[in-house]
């Protein structure tokens, strides 16, 4: 069985992002491979302990400059990696970016396609929904835990309300959650084995894609404007004080929150 | 405008949420209305009393799970047979998935997460998102024919009940393709829904409890309140708690009259799932902690020397005793 795994490089700064008030958009470092999919990237690999993977392979869209992040799951243990970049990329928005992921996936013909559980920021959660609809797999979303059994999928499945299981035959999709495994660390030993597999970094060209069907031209969504966001206001603060739950009982009975 | 507002039912609940982006769009103009399922008649009678124009009733066993794909055919079809320019829905595990599979299929722009929608200058849709971990507001447009928004839960509150609008059934083909996923609930001690979305009171547990038995002060205090215990994304990770008891984005998203926070920093996605309360109370020990900045009352304090107390006074002043 042949296994993608599809991670986002995201800025290593967590802290002090901006938005570039030319574009609307993000500013970016190098960056690292993103937490969220490393969950993914996990999955794959202790995948390969429970049914024969042939094959493990991580795909990115990513500029150039983030091909160093990428080696990272290399060195985790993934086979070989594909990067995606070429400058008329920035500004992709979910559509754009979907239909750049599901051309290298058609070329990969993966058995299981994993995502990582997504970050609010980059795509509302959607790329694994979208990219199963271009590819017309089914999508098993928000996976918990995931079998392999005689050419199905099973995957024990977080909704709202508790627990499901959802089964479809490969090739398909799922996406993973937060919570499904730990993911290991990056091994130094293994920094030193990456450099010497595969990692094929494709622009626009190779994948015969226009490149008015992505970037900005081929976004579906605008940014308007960018604001000061709405305030609740400053917070009572109670500190150091000996009857704070006098005080906070207080509090909240003068809101006639007690009783 | 011409929005189709896609209405979630699961295990025999209607969404609340998805009536409220009902309501919202209704004041926007004219706003039709989409069910997906089996038996959904009764469902449907409501929805057309809450704000819809039309109610278009998908009724077949093949949308009858809640699994995305067949829903997405579907609603493909009604959006093409019905012109429909926007497509909006309530944030959820299925709504995501829904809203993620129609952006392929009409190539349409999706924007997510969004506070409101309203009508810009031209009259076309504008929504207003937050960014940056909250720290800043976008104004976002759409370029594509189609375009689809799903809301914060909790962004409105339903209309109240008024004079039915017809409701009308559509015949949707759903490809033997779509149908290749199975679904089966499963029935162990993990299972039961979440009480979170509906309780007036919450007290939240986070890592700063530090052990998983400290959880019961949480549940004390919830229940002195009468209220109901959560708990923060860390928790579930560790196995501490069920998911089901998970407040945040990627659990459940609240808006309870009070909301105590104890020993929870405030991530993004904590916050996303639980700003919209009434009142908000914060218990940490880290002044710098984000929840600080979002919050009515901060209270920078040890739990073990808050909660027990708080806890009491309530109990006593109610008039009961615990013997311990």
């Amino acid at each position: 069985m042949k296994v993608v795994v599809c991670a986002k490089v995201v800025p290593a700064v967590r802290h002090n992002r901006q938005i570039d008030p030319e574009t609307g958009r993000m500013v970016r470092d190098a960056g690292t491979l993103s937490e969220l999919d490393r969950h993914a990237i996990e999955e794959g690999l202790r995948l390969r302990d429970r049914v024969d993977v042939s094959e493990l392979v991580i795909v990115s869209v990513a500029p150039s400059a983030s091909v160093a992040a990428v080696r990272d799951a290399l060195a985790m243990g993934i086979d070989r990696a594909v990067v995606v970049a070429d400058p008329a990329l920035a500004g992709s928005d979910l559509l754009a970016t979907g239909r750049i992921l599901a051309k290298v996936l058609e070329r990969e013909a993966a058995d299981l396609i994993l995502f990582g559980p997504q970050g609010e920021e980059s795509t509302g959660a959607m790329m694994w929904a979208t990219v199963a609809a271009r590819l017309d797999l089914p999508v098993l979303g928000q996976a918990d835990e995931v079998v392999v059994e005689e050419g199905e999928v099973r995957v024990t499945r977080q909704t709202e309300t508790g627990y499901e299981n959802v089964t479809a035959a490969v090739p398909c999709v799922v996406g993973v959650t937060g919570s499904i495994n730990q993911p290991r660390l990056v091994p130094v030993k293994g920094k030193i084995t990456a450099r010497n597999k595969p990692l094929e970094l494709l622009d626009l060209a190779a994948l015969e894609i226009d490149p008015g069907e992505v970037g900005v031209a081929g976004s579906a969504t605008t940014v308007i404007s960018v604001g000061p966001p709405p305030s609740r206001g400053e917070p009572r603060v109670l500190k150091g004080e000996d009857d704070l739950a006098e005080q906070i009982y207080r509090f909240l009975d003068s809101k006639a929150l007690i009783g | 405008m011409k929005p189709l507002v896609y209405i979630e039912t699961r295990d025999g609940i209607l969404s609340q949420d998805s009536l409220g982006v009902l309501a919202r769009a209704a004041q926007l103009g004219e706003a039709a209305a989409v069910l997906c399922g089996e038996g959904l008649d009764e469902f449907a009678a409501e929805v057309a009393t809450r704000g819809a124009s039309r109610v278009h009733l998908i009724d077949s066993a093949a949308v009858s799970e809640p699994l995305p794909q067949p829903h997405v055919e579907a609603i493909a079809a009604l959006v093409a047979a019905e012109d429909f320019t926007e497509i909006l829905f309530s944030t959820s595990i299925l709504a995501t998935d829904v809203a993620g599979g129609l952006s392929a299929a009409l190539e349409a722009g999706v924007n997510w997460d969004l506070l409101d929608l309203e009508a810009g200058d031209d009259g076309e849709p504008v929504g207003r998102r937050l960014a940056l971990g909250d720290g800043v507001q976008v104004m976002v447009g759409w370029r594509s024919a189609v375009r689809i928004a799903t809301f914060r839960p909790g962004s409105f509150d339903p209309a109240e009940p008024g004079p039915a609008a017809e409701v009308m059934p559509f015949a949707a083909e759903v490809s033997e393709a779509s149908r290749r996923t199975r679904r089966e609930s499963l029935d162990d001690e993990r299972q039961g829904g979440s009480s979170l979305g509906d309780a007036e009171i919450i007290v939240a547990g986070g890592r700063g409890l530090g052990e998983q038995e400290k959880l019961q002060m949480v549940r004390d205090l919830a229940d002195a309140l009468g209220g109901v215990p959560g708990v923060s994304m860390p928790l579930v990770s560790e196995g501490w708690a069920p998911y089901s008891m998970q407040v945040g984005q990627t659990g459940t998203v609240v808006r309870p009259r009070l909301y105590v926070a104890c020993g929870i920093s405030g991530q993004m996605q904590h916050k996303i799932g639980m700003e919209r309360s009434g009142t908000i109370v914060a218990i940490n020990t880290d002044e710098q902690a984000p929840i600080f900045r979002f919050c009515d009352l901060a209270v920078v304090a040890d739990l073990n020397d808050v909660l027990p107390a708080l806890t009491t006074l309530v109990n006593e002043r109610k008039g009961i005793t615990v013997t311990s």
